[in-house]
């Protein structure tokens, strides 16, 4: 029965293992688990459009239902925060995994004839990958997103002439807005699928047509390399490179729960977004090179853009840069110099990037998720709010509501707002405390109103245990801890909630 | 015997271990499969998962309103529909007849359509497939196979208002 089947589908499709040309039995010597990084890339992407399609039936990109369609993904659907986690964790290995490989088949110069173009369709697929990630970054429509989506389009505002209209094409618009939204996800979830599926296909095709690079044989000697594995083993080994892959990915989704922050909020000027950890080499180089003395004054948009545009053209023409019929790394010695010293400035910077990072409040480590457990458990209690709003208004000796604005509730004063205060990264920077930067923001906001700290030109009065309990400051911390989104939902629909 | 034999030819001698390490790369493809699937099938099916609720009763109008001809009526409700909180409106029609308030619904039993009433010809009437249902609610002539949809509905002693129940 099942025989008769088989033969009946090698019959409909014409593959009939005896009608086709038997496949080489054995991989060149020398093929081994570094040939598994562009299949496990392969499988990592794959699996990106599985949750990917999911998601997106949970998902509306629409700027008042964006935001809340992830908190209904993350917190009520049952997995949602895994498939989630899934999605954007994918992506960083999807980055890691695809770079790996370019970097194997480039010190193997693999690129070198006759498989020029599969590697330049591969430099192309690493164009397309991190475009997935910038249109996809702003999709969840919280504060990163928005604000690093708001400075990722700043940089082509600057290019004469044609920057503004450049920005407002990649914006859909002045601003960041549904236009952009809706713009971004047709983008992610159309536009670039439909580029990346073909060019897989083509970079596959032409890939398996001429077979892996025998390591260190030269060009035009290729043939005598044989005597290696049996396809089937390292069949075997590609699958079991991605099921390590996807073994760490579903890890991390499980272990290291994504973590959605506040609605996005155009009006919130203190957030400072941060690059994903595979561009802070870039963004590193652009805070240091502004330091340079005559270099230094050259526009960022053309170091921004600059950089990735030089890097590109280097990668693509490489197999005409390097010419020679040398394969080994050691004999090329131009050509690895280049990669090697590109590695390590690449590397370096991103450790000096993260070595001057601040931790930033993220929904895990803030005041918000002090209330919240991370936003796990939903809401700030309502009567802790009340308690706070209350004690805000009349805390002695001066009440916080004097000179802080807070909601619709208070209105401005001398001090700063406290609205959604719940995910603000604040005092970093505070001269002769350098404990703060490390501090759980619970605490160093029970630290400053107490007194315990102040900025020097703080006007500020001290609020001892005596004139404010524990209860109180802590109401309060409750109090400006809410996603000011939600407050604004509260007021105008006080029948929803 | 044959097959035996028939599979004895097409098998190099290494022919078992490749095998082997094909059926391996399967178990381990398949693992990687399942692996993904996990998360995505509660995740796929939690609509499926979703405890229904108890029901609310919802009020439709003055129970004074309504007489022994069936009126067609109007309520609206919020609804949590996923992430979204929803205004719905439905339409039925009462009837109040020796003391019992009967609501229909005026989904046709027979693919969902609107049906509505029509007092000249003392009918339910679908659009869609000419279904027609008497005013009792059983079907008079077309393809529906079932009466009309009878709605929970009492009297509210408080507010005098008719109210049907909406899970």
């Amino acid at each position: 029965m099942l025989g008769k089947t088989r033969g009946w589908v090698f019959d409909r499709t014409a593959t009939n293992p005896e009608n086709l040309e038997a496949p080489k039995r054995e991989l060149p010597k020398g093929v081994g688990w570094l040939n598994t990084l562009g299949p496990v890339a392969l499988a990592l992407i794959a699996i990106q459009g599985v949750t990917g399609a999911f998601l997106a039936m949970y998902y509306s990109p629409h700027p008042d239902a964006a935001h809340e369609t992830m908190r209904y993904i993350d917190h009520v659907l049952p997995m949602g925060r895994v498939v989630h986690g899934l999605h954007h964790y994918g992506d960083s290995a999807i980055v890691l995994a695809v770079f790996l490989h370019l970097l194997r088949v480039y010190f193997q110069g693999a690129y070198k004839p006759p498989r020029e173009l599969v590697w330049i369709t591969g430099v192309l697929l690493f164009g397309l990958v991190i475009g997935f990630g910038f249109t996809g970054a702003l999709l969840p429509w919280d504060q990163k997103a928005y604000a690093s989506t708001q400075v990722r389009t700043q940089f082509p505002a600057g290019i004469p002439f044609l920057g503004p209209m450049i920005q407002q094409l990649m914006r859909g618009g002045k601003d960041i807005g549904a236009l952009t939204l809706t713009r971004f996800y047709a983008i992610h979830m159309l536009l670039l699928p439909m580029l990346l599926i073909p060019l897989v296909q083509v970079h596959l095709a032409l890939a398996w047509r001429k077979g892996p690079t025998p390591p260190g044989a030269r060009v035009g000697e290729e043939a005598a390399a044989s005597g290696g594995r049996p396809v089937e083993q390292h069949l075997l080994r590609n699958a079991v490179a991605i099921l390590i892959a996807f073994s760490i990915v579903l890890g991390l989704a499980v272990l290291r729960p994504v973590e959605l922050e506040f609605k996005a909020n155009p009006a919130d000027a203190t957030y400072s977004p941060r690059a994903e950890w595979y561009f802070l080499f870039l963004f590193q180089f652009l805070r240091d090179f502004a330091s340079i003395p005559v270099l230094g004054k050259l526009p960022e948009w053309a170091i921004a853009g600059g950089i990735p545009a030089v890097v590109m053209g280097f990668l693509i023409l490489a197999p005409w840069i390097d010419r020679g019929p040398e394969r080994r790394p050691s004999k090329r010695p131009l050509m690895t110099g280049i990669m090697v010293v590109g590695l390590v400035a690449i590397v370096g910077l991103t450790v000096r990037a993260y070595s001057l990072l601040h931790p930033n409040a993220t929904p895990g480590n803030s005041l918000y998720g002090h209330f919240t457990q991370g936003g796990e458990k939903g809401d700030i209690p309502p009567n802790l709010v009340k308690a706070g709003k209350a004690a805000f208004a009349t805390s002695k000796p001066v009440p916080c509501a004097t000179c802080h604005k807070a909601y619709a509730d208070f209105s401005a004063g001398a001090g700063p707002e406290m609205s959604g205060y719940g995910l603000k990264t604040f005092l970093t920077d505070v001269p002769g405390h350098p404990e703060l930067a490390t501090m759980p923001f619970y605490d160093r906001f029970v630290k400053y109103v107490r007194g315990d700290i102040r900025q020097p030109n703080s006007k500020m009065p001290m609020y001892p245990v005596e004139v404010l309990s524990d209860e109180q400051l802590d109401a309060i911390a409750a109090y400006v801890s809410q996603d000011p989104a939600k407050v604004q939902i509260r007021h105008a629909n006080p029948r929803r909630l | 015997m044959a097959e035996s034999i028939d599979r004895a030819k097409e098998a190099p001698p290494e022919g078992p271990s490749r095998r082997m390490l094909l059926g391996l790369t399967g178990l381990v493809a398949g693992l990687v499969g399942a692996l993904v699937a996990a998360p995505i099938v509660p995740f796929f099916a939690a609509p499926l998962l979703r405890p229904g609720g108890k029901g609310t009763w919802i009020p439709v109008g003055p129970a004074d309103q309504f007489g022994e001809d069936p009126t067609p009526a109007e309520y609206t409700f919020e609804q949590q529909d996923g992430w979204y909180a929803a205004t719905k409106t439905r339409r039925v029609v009462v009837t109040h007849r020796g003391g019992e308030f009967v609501v229909f619904s005026t989904q046709c039993t027979h693919l969902g359509c609107g049906v509505t009433w029509q007092p000249e010809r003392q009918k339910f009437f679908c659009p869609c497939h000419s279904g027609e249902f008497n005013a009792d609610g059983s079907v008079a002539g077309g393809p529906p196979q079932t009466p009309l949809t009878r709605l929970e509905a009492h009297v509210n002693a408080k507010t005098g208002q008719l109210e049907v129940k909406e899970t």
